[in-house]
């Protein structure tokens, strides 16, 4: 799995150009709209590192040869949960510190725990994203995946919606759900992050897992 | 070393079935026309395809429980693909280190550097000839116990080619025990290197002979109409019209020697083999 995750960061370190204007951009966003963005931003940008690398592995039938290595299928899968986990948090932990120090030369030392609960919110949030992403780009490749997730995310917005819809409509019971959930949101950061990192493991789980079996079916 | 049996696989217009075996401290070549089934036969061998029926054992084990131990003494070649040609030659050096207990790092920058082959340029602004080049190197920088070679030496000069020849020899001369299966076009190639051959034609096996065996026995006859009529046709395996009359490919040339003095007689080549196994044509 080291050599995946070595080919992974070197593909990453072959964009050191964008790395370093991603970064600068960074800065002057958070000197236009301080608080968490930068944080949410910078680990969002990151994030499609991930998706990229899949691409970059599929490209020029590139599948076939990393298969010839000692590499098994799982152990591929495996290599890049580990690198979107790796990447957003390193990504995660610059948007942070950059963040902070933007308090701090302001001398709004307050606002920096305010500022890191926003941000602890946003890690576990992109990893739902990318628990999402990944089995879609394994199943249907880079240049199908981008329409399957179209579809995807219009989907989770339809049932979003369908949802609010049977709220609106249905009896006390799910009416007090929501209440419920209101309630628990309402606790403070540390419970929205750790009902999200929760959230955030379980779905990786079984995105991970749903991701070895469809690259187990897969031919090359 | 590789032992492929009654392989079968069935796409939609073409059907592979076959058997065949690579002997420890042989180089065993495929030959066969383009779509004849050899990519997917080295695919099936290396478990990158689901097979239909039939088994294929590598190291004496079932190819779909090879674990990575197995597959470090696993050196590939394939001729349509490699690592991302986004990564550079130092990129590669670290990847391999990662996978391989054995990998000489020294001397696959020895190699590099002799080629002529930029350590720090990205692989897609390589030629295909040094791509070519670079694949065989990383085939061969970890003491594989086996190398699978889908078209090695495509793209390649003939002075490069000749020497990464001399490389695949100085391989198998290092250890009696080491295999080749190799597949390519270029006839002198395999005819240099080879111990055996297996011709694969629409999915099928339809000869397995040792190069010694095919250069020694095997021969092309020319006959006018009337010669052609007096030949016994018992060791004939080919027959094909040309323009002075038949075109005969054997596997007796001594018996034809011996029996018809005054016949013309070319020995056989791989290149003959091919024409005349596998080339439509007029066939008698």
């Amino acid at each position: 799995m080291k050599g995946l995750l070595v080919k992974d960061f070197c593909l990453v370190l072959q964009q050191k150009k964008f790395l370093v204007l991603l970064l600068l951009l960074s800065v002057v966003l958070n000197f236009n709209s301080g608080g968490s963005f930068v944080v949410l931003y910078l680990t969002f940008v990151c994030s499609f590192f991930v998706i990229n690398s899949i691409a970059y592995d599929e490209c020029e039938n590139g599948y076939r040869f990393l298969f010839t290595l000692p590499v098994r299928r799982k152990t591929y899968v495996r290599a890049k949960y580990v690198f979107a986990v790796l990447i957003c948090t390193m990504a995660w932990l610059v948007g942070c510190l950059i963040s902070s120090a933007f308090y701090l030369a302001k001398n709004q030392q307050s606002s920096v725990q305010e500022g890191m609960g926003e941000a602890c919110v946003l890690l576990p949030l992109i990893l739902i994203f990318l628990a999402i992403m990944l089995p879609i780009q394994f199943k249907f490749g880079s240049e199908k995946g981008r329409i399957v997730m179209a579809f995807t995310f219009c989907g989770c917005i339809l049932i979003g919606y369908l949802l609010q819809k049977i709220g609106e409509r249905s009896g006390e019971q799910i009416g007090q759900i929501m209440q419920w959930v209101d309630r628990l949101l309402k606790q403070g950061w540390w419970i929205q992050t750790g009902i999200l990192g929760i959230a955030a493991v379980m779905i990786l789980g079984i995105s991970y897992l749903v991701s070895i079996t469809v690259m187990r079916r897969k031919e090359f | 070393m590789l032992k492929i049996n009654q392989l079968r696989k069935q796409y939609q217009g073409f059907s592979l079935h076959c058997s065949m075996e690579v002997q420890p401290g042989c180089i065993t070549g495929l030959v066969g026309r383009n779509g004849a089934g050899k990519s997917t036969t080295l695919k099936a061998a290396l478990g990158l395809i689901r097979v239909d029926g039939g088994s294929v054992e590598m190291f004496g084990k079932d190819v779909s429980v090879l674990t990575d131990q197995d597959k470090q003494k696993l050196g590939v070649v394939l001729s349509d693909s490699g690592f991302s040609t986004y990564l550079s030659i130092r990129d590669i050096t670290r990847i391999l280190k990662c996978l391989y207990p054995d990998y000489e790092h020294d001397w696959f920058i020895q190699k590099c550097q002799h080629f002529g082959l930029p350590l720090d340029q990205k692989i897609k602004e390589f030629s295909t000839g040094m791509n070519a080049e670079l694949k065989i190197l990383i085939a061969l920088c970890h003491h594989a116990s086996l190398l699978i070679l889908d078209e090695p030496t495509a793209g390649m000069d003939v002075v490069v080619r000749d020497e990464l020849l001399d490389l695949l020899r100085a391989y198998m001369e290092e250890d009696d025990s080491r295999s080749i299966i190799i597949s390519s076009h270029i006839s002198s190639d395999l005819e240099s290197l080879c111990d055996d051959f297996y011709m694969i034609h629409e999915g099928e096996i339809i000869l397995h002979e040792e190069t010694d065996v095919l250069l020694s026995d095997y021969a092309l006859l020319k006959a006018d109409e009337a010669m052609y009529v007096k030949l016994d046709p018992q060791y004939i395996l080919k027959s094909k019209k040309e323009s002075y009359g038949y075109s005969c490919l054997t596997n007796k040339r001594q018996y034809y020697m011996e029996n018809y003095p005054n016949l013309i007689m070319e020995k056989g080549s791989i290149d003959d083999l091919i024409l005349m196994m596998l080339a439509k044509g007029k066939e008698v």
